[in-house]
């Protein structure tokens, strides 16, 4: 997103009538997280602002962990760290692989905490290297974890505060259910697990807007796993065409990307549609639905038009 | 000779993130022109305090200690980009290679020679030209004090060198073959006690750190100046910090009564010092900042 338009949401959000932002991370694209984040954080005076999200795999943990420390300190409290893996693509283009995922995270998640407390570490692994290591700084902030498969959605659930979760619409329910048996696992004490519905948000204004939805559409099911359609009810067969052509030309995938299949991906309307949509999400059993990007052509209208709907109701 | 000098003021986030700005900004207040935010693999994430100092000063410059060892090039541009295009024209980097025995607590080894003296060459032509590419203007300093990294200083904008002593000045300036002319800029850092009122405690802790320098330093260096063959290889104790000679501390570390301050200024002017950055403990209370603030006002109003 354009750096005007960052600025300009940041400082309208609250007014908008807005409960909380979260800003996500582009690897390799201009726009570092942190500093971003920090616009948001002095840019807000009482809703949560959090990062949804980034890769404990592509910096020193112990600057993420700097990083949030000096985010939960500069919002007093209203931070939110959202953790997740990162595209395949993504952190290919980094030289980083990550063959076995969900042990890493569960290690990040666990280092993270211990390094909060002030613990001194020792700790080698594939990812994480510490040598008698003691931050000179404690505190408590939330960890989210950005899931869409099984064996995530249950770590986020025994492991994590809060869980984002992003999929097909048919696929949620299920998502929801992962996520508590994961809750149901935990060892400590009882814990409220925050639930996150995002879906890419479109208000669709125009025939552009449309275009932009169904592009939008072909992307997700070009990097979401088979085994996350499966339990959705939509078409496998349509959906492993469309990931085909998507895997050598977008645009054409986006054309053979049918009503059915937006409805299931994206939230997508005019504002009143939208709004409902969301409102459904939120029926599914989340705390928190967000209205995240590409948003439309027109992104001020859209989140104007859509925070004036929602208020309406 | 250089014609004007600046000064600045490196903050540590010793006692928490919003106390650091707060005296950023009573920085600013007192008319001091730099305060500096320097990377520790232990405290806070100084991108996010030089943000928030920003966000409540008009004026300051300030400026980034970050070492490519513990961010990627494109992160620290990223970083820049994004301070510069929110804030203005008023940050400046400056890329130190961090200390060793810090960095390696946090995974981060430099086993073979050379390679910190690669990595930042590498990390200064991409940072560089990635911000010109977005059209900002933005000074690239080098901080050193060892040899090797001396020798590199002069692809830089600017040599933040971290020393007090017209000596290790002196030494620099010939281990670097550097010629501070053009735009290029010859600033010194150190840890820095500059008083009006003396107070025993902060007097401890700037001796604590001119040992953590003196004990970092490269074998030339301890050679140059002499140190005694127990200091050679002694560790970082309350004994070694209590007997250090005098001969060694001043030449790490800035300890002056504020009326003395102008003749110390000077002499580094005439060496072509043209930034002079008081670090911690200077920073120790706003008292401590009030006091070299004065000592500074004092030295312009004698021109």
């Amino acid at each position: 997103m354009p750096s005007e338009w960052l600025d300009w949401s940041f400082r309208r959000c609250e007014a908008l009538g807005f409960q909380g932002l979260w800003i996500g991370e582009d690897i390799g694209r201009p726009g570092e997280i942190f500093t971003l984040t920090g616009l948001a954080v002095l840019s807000t005076a009482g809703i949560p602002v959090g990062i949804g999200l980034t890769s404990p795999f592509i910096r020193n943990l112990s600057t993420l962990a700097r990083a949030a420390y000096s985010l939960h300190e500069a919002s007093k409290g209203r931070f939110r760290l959202g953790l997740g893996v990162g595209g395949k693509k993504d952190l290919e283009s980094l030289g980083v692989k990550v063959d076995k995922p969900l042990k890493a995270m569960r290690e990040a998640l666990t280092l993270l905490r211990s390094l909060w407390k002030g613990e001194s570490l020792t700790f080698q692994s594939e990812f994480f290297q510490f040598k008698n290591y003691k931050a000179k700084f404690k505190a408590e902030i939330p960890v989210f974890l950005g899931a869409r498969g099984e064996k995530m959605l249950r770590l986020a659930g025994e492991e994590a505060d809060g869980a984002l979760v992003s999929g097909p619409r048919g696929y949620l329910e299920k998502a929801l259910a992962f996520s508590r048996e994961g809750l149901n696992c935990t060892l400590t004490q009882p814990k409220k697990l925050v639930k996150v519905a995002w879906l890419p948000t479109i208000l669709t204004t125009s025939e552009e807007d449309l275009t932009l939805a169904r592009k939008v559409a072909a992307t997700i099911l070009l990097d979401t796993p088979s085994k996350v359609f499966a339990y959705s009810k939509m078409d496998l067969g349509k959906v492993e065409e469309v990931k085909r052509v998507a895997a050598s030309s977008l645009r054409e995938a986006a054309s053979l990307v049918d009503r059915e299949t937006l409805e299931a991906l994206t939230v997508y309307g005019d504002s009143e549609e939208v709004c409902s949509k969301l409102r459904e999400l939120a029926a599914l059993g989340f705390d928190e639905v967000v209205f995240g990007p590409p948003y439309g052509k027109n992104w001020e209208k859209a989140v104007e038009e859509v925070a004036k709907a929602w208020l309406r109701k | 000779m250089a014609e004007k000098m600046s000064f600045g003021l490196a903050v540590a986030a010793e006692k928490g993130f919003w106390e650091a700005v707060e005296k950023a900004v009573e920085a600013e207040r007192l008319g001091l022109g730099y305060v500096w935010f320097f990377d520790r693999p232990c405290l806070v994430y100084p991108p996010l305090l030089a943000e928030a100092a920003a966000s409540q000063t008009s004026k300051l410059k300030l400026g980034l200690g970050l070492s490519p060892l513990l961010h990627s090039p494109a992160d620290i541009a990223s970083t820049m980009e994004t301070l510069l295009k929110f804030y203005g024209e008023r940050f400046e980097l400056c890329l130190i290679p961090g200390d060793k025995v810090q960095l390696s607590r946090v995974g981060v080894s430099l086993d073979k020679p050379g390679e910190a003296l690669n990595l930042i060459l590498k990390a200064r032509e991409k940072i560089k030209e990635r911000l010109k590419a977005e059209g900002f203007s933005c000074r690239v300093w080098l901080g050193a004090q060892g040899p090797e990294m001396l020798k590199i200083a002069g692809r830089f904008d600017g040599l933040l060198l971290n020393a007090a002593s017209r000596k290790l000045v002196e030494w620099a300036l010939k281990e670097s073959n550097l010629r501070v002319e053009g735009g290029f800029q010859l600033g010194i850092i150190a840890s820095s006690y500059v008083y009006e009122n003396f107070r025993e405690e902060v007097y401890r802790i700037l001796r604590r750190a001119a040992a953590v320098a003196a004990l970092g330093a490269s074998k030339r260096l301890k050679k140059l100046l002499g140190f005694p063959e127990w200091l050679k290889q002694a560790s970082l104790t309350e004994e070694t910090v209590e007997k250090l000679p005098w001969e060694i501390v001043e030449n790490f570390a800035i300890f002056l009564e504020a009326e003395k301050l102008g003749d110390y200024v000077a002499s580094l002017k005439r060496l072509g010092v043209s930034h002079l950055v008081f670090s911690h403990p200077q920073d120790f209370s706003k008292e401590t900042i009030g006091e070299l603030a004065s000592a500074l006002k004092r030295l312009s109003s004698h021109g």
